[in-house]
């Protein structure tokens, strides 16, 4: 191709940019909707800000930011490369697709704008964080002094790009993007082991010297070295600028037009409040698995046709079964770690709900097509439901085993831990699974009687939203509530150091009542109507 | 790469002796395991018109987005008026000589049907001084003339589709691609894109396009292309593999 040629694609890429901005209709907010975000933004961030300082035990400081500093900017840098693998900083609408990227217009002239103004927004949004630590951390920047305030910021503020630059090289790249999603639950695991030993001055220094994530809060915490590094993470955010950069032409209409068609499919779903479908669109947004697929022999009694079912299901999609073994192992952990307190109680009832939930896919896919599950095996649906949680229900019982196992192993826990398997562990994960199961049978969507009744009722009366948080999270509030106290229970009488054996039976006693509860209302399912 | 360069000539555009307006070799398309389009070749010559026929899920449209640039082949190349169509730069030579009207519109919802069609022009360099007479002359063929300051919000499925089609037309091609083009359009306006596809055809434009309402290619496509699960079944004189396909 011609200079002359590649240079007029390029003059045309900037002349079509002129165009649009000149002819499109920009959004321009009302008073009353920038007063509402405004409003609605500062009393999300008190609840966030209150939550983050229970969580960290009161105010930020120096100390606390080396504990918990590295673990959350680690989990940043993991979100924005997860992101990329999906979306990432830049995206094209399905008509830009249709009309620019399919003309003899450069892809990188197209892209390089988006990737900029990526790279430029994220420097601002982490130097403005940076200057909020700054105030959270030390009263301002004259305790810091100005040199060490300055690189507060900018290791924030590299930090920032140098995630804004990964993420579209995962965006960029197919193998990268699988790279990322294959690794993700280790990932993750190395996330958690980081913070179990940040209590440590050794953990400290890890998390502060292991990677990006420690770099950009050393000066804000004072470490000794904190110009080292600050040049470590301006050079790694350099570094990987540059290759964003270079790599602007790298990724093909393929890679937009997926990424378009996810959003609209997602923003369809939430209008018509789908969240079955936002997540199925989600999932057809990821790479699809390349290589053999796993076999399992067929049973020979027709009873277990689910369970094979569902065992199939889940060796051909085995991240389901990697993330549910992470939620329920941290459940558990967090469960025997923290005995008596009420927060994380309820965390391990919620991540033992998804873990459930997440196991609980074939049902839901049951669920998504009725008439396929029915032809193919003509059981009544409360028997295919219950059938259901077998799998789930053996899994994750296996995982939490494992998971006391490993803690009393670790010394975090007693040995009498250990008498929690053979008797109340069964009943709470039962709890969560059938809770996980009833939820998948109403198959994510709001049906239409609910949705006109919303519709109509009163915009500044918040018992709609009320009735709507209900009927999306009741089998989530229900399992918070049973599993979180059944914990909590068991959770006292070791804190408060009393007599284990009666809250053992009060735990068993409210989760196998509630089970028993939970199988009846089971029983009672028919058959969604498709 | 040495690409040929084209050069401008009447209504739709670009000539360019013996090179063929589209040629495909071996084009394999796989969805993780699924193999949705399996080593197809195809050539289509200056003024033919090929119909790629096949009912859902033959690889049809597959067949359509990977030749027009918006899905990577797994397997195989493209060659549009001589350029790979999945290559950077030379993809963009290829991208200027092919017109694609996808199955479905993707429209700005914020620009009306005047400034579609200029942006078109736009992005293809053909935006001269004549443009507005051009994009009055079109819009009066596909009946458009009173929805000129329209947004596509205000417009039917059919007024929609028909502005695709005319922003494949508004700019210089030698392949026009269309993608089961006659869905959501009245009989008259199917009489219409009957018309302009005949007179592309006249001016050495080359057509490919997919349908799986075989009544409508007949006059227009002279040859059709079946596919059955991805694979070419049939290949040959449009009039002769319908009347089979139709055969009880």
């Amino acid at each position: 191709m011609s200079a002359t040629t590649r240079a007029d694609a390029h003059d045309r890429a900037r002349e079509v940019r002129r165009f649009l901005r000149a002819r499109r209709r920009r959004f321009r907010p009302t008073a009353y909707q920038v007063y509402a975000t405004l409003v609605v933004g500062g009393i999300a961030g008190a609840l966030a800000g209150n939550a983050v300082s229970e969580a960290i035990g009161g105010s930020l400081t120096a100390h606390k930011l080396l504990v918990f500093g590295p673990v959350v900017l680690f989990l940043v840098l993991l979100g924005a490369l997860r992101f990329g693998t999906w979306q990432g900083p830049v995206s094209f609408s399905t008509a830009d697709v249709g009309f620019l990227l399919t003309a003899p217009i450069a892809i990188a002239a197209l892209v390089r704008p988006k990737l900029d103004q990526g790279l430029v927004l994220g420097a601002a949004v982490g130097a403005a964080v940076g200057g909020v630590a700054i105030l959270l951390v030390a009263g301002g920047p004259g305790t810091l002094g100005l040199v060490r305030a300055l690189g507060a910021v900018a290791g924030v503020a590299a930090f920032a790009v140098l995630a804004v630059a990964a993420s579209w090289l995962v965006e960029s790249s197919r193998g990268a993007s699988g790279l990322v999603r294959r690794a993700s639950p280790a990932v993750l695991v190395t996330g958690a082991a980081l913070l179990a030993i940040s209590g440590s001055s050794f953990g400290r220094s890890l998390g502060v010297w292991s990677g990006p994530w420690g770099w950009a809060i050393a000066p804000l915490a004072g470490t000794s070295r904190w110009p080292v590094a600050v040049a470590l993470i301006v050079i790694a955010a350099g570094a990987s600028t540059m290759l964003a950069l270079r790599r602007a032409g790298a990724a093909g209409p393929e890679v937009f037009l997926a990424r378009a068609e996810t959003r609209s499919g997602l923003t369809a779903s939430a209008f018509s409040l789908d969240y079955r479908g936002a997540a199925l669109t989600y999932r057809s947004a990821l790479p699809a698995r390349v290589g053999p697929r796993a076999r399992v022999p067929l049973p020979r009694a027709p009873r277990f046709a689910v369970l094979w079912r569902d065992a199939v299901g889940l060796l051909r999609e085995p991240s389901r079964l990697a993330w549910a073994t992470l939620l329920a192992s941290a459940a558990t952990v967090e469960a025997l770690t923290h005995p008596g307190s009420p927060i994380p109680a309820g965390i391990a009832a919620i991540a033992l709900y998804f873990a459930a939930g997440l196991l609980c896919e074939p049902l839901r896919l049951d669920v998504d097509a009725p008439d396929t599950g029915a032809l193919l095996l003509s059981w009544p649906f409360a028997r295919l439901l219950l059938a259901h949680c077998a799998l789930p229900a053996l899994a994750l019982f296996a995982v939490a085993g494992t998971a006391v196992v490993a803690t009393v192993v670790a010394g975090a826990a007693g040995a009498g831990a250990l008498a929690l398997i053979p008797t109340v562990l069964a009943p709470i994960v039962l709890v969560a699974v059938l809770c996980a199961a009833l939820s998948a049978r109403r198959g994510g969507r709001v049906d239409e009687q609910l949705l006109g009744r919303l519709l109509s009722l009163d915009p500044n009366n918040p018992g709609g939203a009320a009735v709507l948080v209900l009927w999306l999270i009741p089998w989530l509030l229900a399992t918070t509530i049973i599993v979180s106290g059944a914990i909590l229970v068991l959770g006292s009488a070791v804190a408060h150091h009393r007599a284990f054996v009666p809250a053992a039976l009060i735990a068993l006693a409210v989760a196998g009542a509630a089970c028993a509860v939970l199988v009846a209302i089971a029983r009672g399912s028919t058959r969604p109507d498709r | 790469m040495q690409v040929r360069r084209p050069h401008r000539t009447g209504r739709y555009g670009v000539t360019m002796q013996g090179v063929p307006p589209l040629a495909v070799h071996g084009l394999t398309r796989r969805y993780g395991g699924f193999e949705a389009l399996r080593d197809l070749d195809l050539e289509v010559r200056p003024g033919e018109c090929v119909a790629i026929v096949g009912h859902n899920g033959s690889g049809k449209t597959t067949a359509v987005r990977t030749i027009a640039g918006l899905l990577e082949p797994s397997a195989g190349r493209v060659e549009v008026a001589g350029a790979p169509v999945h290559a950077e730069p030379a993809g963009i030579e290829a991208r200027g000589a092919m017109a694609v009207v996808p199955d479905s519109p993707s429209l700005y919802p914020d620009l009306t049907v005047h400034e579609h069609l200029e942006l078109v022009a736009l992005a293809h360099g053909v935006a001269g001084d004549d443009l507005d007479a051009r994009i009055d002359a079109l819009v009066s063929t596909l009946d458009l003339a009173d929805k000129r300051d329209a947004r596509p919000g205000e417009l039917s499925r059919g007024m929609r589709q028909k502005l695709q089609l005319g922003c494949a037309l508004i700019r210089p091609h030698r392949l026009l691609v269309l993608d089961e083009p006659v869905v959501g359009l009245d009989p008259a306006s199917q009489q219409t894109l009957r018309g302009l596809l005949v007179e592309a055809k006249r001016a050495g434009v080359a057509v490919m396009l997919t349908t799986h309402q075989l009544e409508f290619a007949r006059g227009v496509a002279d040859r059709a292309v079946v596919l059955a699960d991805g694979v070419v079944v049939a290949d040959g004189p449009y009039e002769e593999v319908v009347d089979k396909l139709e055969a009880p």
